[in-house]
């Protein structure tokens, strides 16, 4: 079984929204997936997008767990830069650092980008 | 090598179609198999039948079909990508097929190789 990582980097908008879709598909099929949240992808973990007329993907998100994708990793770095806290995240997450972004991007069979 | 292309650029906005048609050529010619090419996000656009292109343009949906056609390879364009964007069974151009994101992930255990564009 082939290892999958998801690095989300664009600002939230439909090109995240369907890269959701294609985790939640490789949770179904119990691929192990990990997702890391990185740059303008962090503001993915943020309020509730249909207060401005976009999807709001916190529930598919927040329901990545019941699909078997436990492993979501949010890069410190882009936080900091944003002035984001991590306590403003709802979303099950692991902040993490560059480094560690590194090492995950090394030990996955696949990386998707969105 | 069993390779596996996820292509997510427009073909208008983007170079992904072109840049993955040169690689996945060159693939073949290197003797790889093209377990599939999987069509998604903005991608799904090259599959519309009514695309027409000026005759000093480059004709990427036609490319494709030849390559798919001489490699035996499946093009696949998701279905729920397809549908947000009007493309569907009624507009789909010859060689390509809709199918499930399933046949992405099933795609990525298959191949040896998954590269995306």
């Amino acid at each position: 079984m082939r290892s999958v990582l998801y690095l989300i980097r664009k600002f939230p908008g439909e090109s995240a929204n369907e890269t959701i879709d294609l985790m939640l598909v490789s949770g179904v099929f119990e691929q192990p997936t990990s997702v890391v949240f990185s740059g303008d992808g962090v503001w993915q973990l943020l309020g509730d997008g249909s207060k401005i007329e976009r999807k709001d993907t916190s529930r598919a998100l927040n329901a990545l767990p019941m699909y078997d994708v436990e492993s979501l990793y949010v890069s410190e770095e882009s936080l900091a830069k944003r002035g984001i806290a991590f306590s403003d995240i709802d979303i099950p997450v692991k902040a993490v650092s560059a480094s560690t972004v590194t090492e995950l991007l090394h030990n996955h069979d696949v990386v998707i980008g969105d | 090598m069993n390779i596996c292309l996820l292509i997510q650029g427009g073909p208008i906005p983007t170079s992904a179609l072109s840049t993955a048609l040169n690689f996945a050529r060159e693939a073949v010619s290197q003797g790889h198999v093209l377990y599939r090419v999987f069509f998604y996000k903005d991608a799904v656009h090259i599959a519309n039948r009514f695309n027409s292109v000026s005759a000093d343009e480059n004709d990427l949906q036609a490319h494709w079909t030849v390559l798919a056609k001489d490699s035996d390879t499946d093009l696949s364009v998701c279905i729920a990508a397809g549908q947000r964007r009007g493309i569907v069974s009624t507009n789909i151009a010859d060689g390509f097929s809709i199918v499930g994101l399933g046949q992405m992930v099933e795609a990525m255990f298959e191949s040896d190789r998954t590269v995306t564009f």
